[in-house]
């Protein structure tokens, strides 16, 4: 069993400044009980294809 | 909701905000934005809008593991003050599946998946090379034979009429 006393004191933020937030992050002001952020990046060597260019296959459904 | 404290912000500025990504102002109880990308980047700038078919990549359908908590958790949370003070918020951009909230929640679980492709032109510089090679004439994305499908590389239909 693990216990965890958090205690919040005053919080008084004056500026706040963020270039970017980007791939699956949070800003919150304010409280919270879970936070769970996953991001899947994939950059194989076989996304490298060397060949006479080739279009990707269509897009499933809609068009 | 437990004792959640109200949040005070004077001014914010977004300037963007794109590609599920989420700007709330107020409580809610979760937060879920996805986003699947394919992120295709050619040596000759040719793509005929309707391309990329997600269910091709196995990275889009693999679950993603969770961290397992094996203990129980106990949390006492005291707030002493009731109130968050935030004067100022500026951000330039807010991208991929990201959360901005101003207020609280109870769960925030965002998810992007992104696969990245390259496509070269063979002779073009090759894959080591570092500058790009000289012009090349531009190609009309006719398909020609496709190559020898990796386990999840791209794999090519012909184009049908």
């Amino acid at each position: 069993m693990i216990n965890l006393n958090v205690i919040n004191k005053d919080v008084n933020i004056n500026n706040l400044r963020i270039f970017g937030v980007g791939g699956s992050s949070v800003v919150l002001i304010g409280d919270t009980e879970v936070i769970a952020c996953s991001s899947i990046f994939d950059t194989p060597p076989e996304s490298l294809i060397i060949g006479p260019l080739q279009p990707l296959a269509a897009e499933s459904g809609g068009r | 909701m437990r004792n959640v404290r109200t949040s005070v912000v004077g001014n914010i500025k977004v300037i963007n905000t794109i590609f599920s990504s989420i700007l709330q102002i107020g409580d809610n109880v979760s937060v879920t934005p996805v986003s699947n990308s394919l992120a295709v980047q050619r040596q000759v700038s040719s793509y005929r809008g309707n391309e990329g078919n997600l269910d091709e990549f196995p990275i889009f359908k693999r679950p993603i593991p969770e961290g397992a908590l094996t203990e129980r958790l106990n949390m006492n949370i005291h707030n002493e003050t009731s109130e968050i003070h935030v004067g100022n918020i500026y951000i330039f951009g807010l991208s991929i599946a990201s959360v901005l909230q101003i207020g609280s929640n109870k769960m925030t679980a965002p998810e992007n998946r992104t696969k990245h492709i390259r496509q070269l032109i063979p002779g073009g510089g090759g894959a080591g090379s570092v500058t790009p090679p000289a012009p090349v004439p531009p190609v009309a994305p006719t398909p020609v034979t496709p190559p020898a499908a990796a386990s999840d590389g791209v794999r090519i239909e012909e184009e049908k009429p």
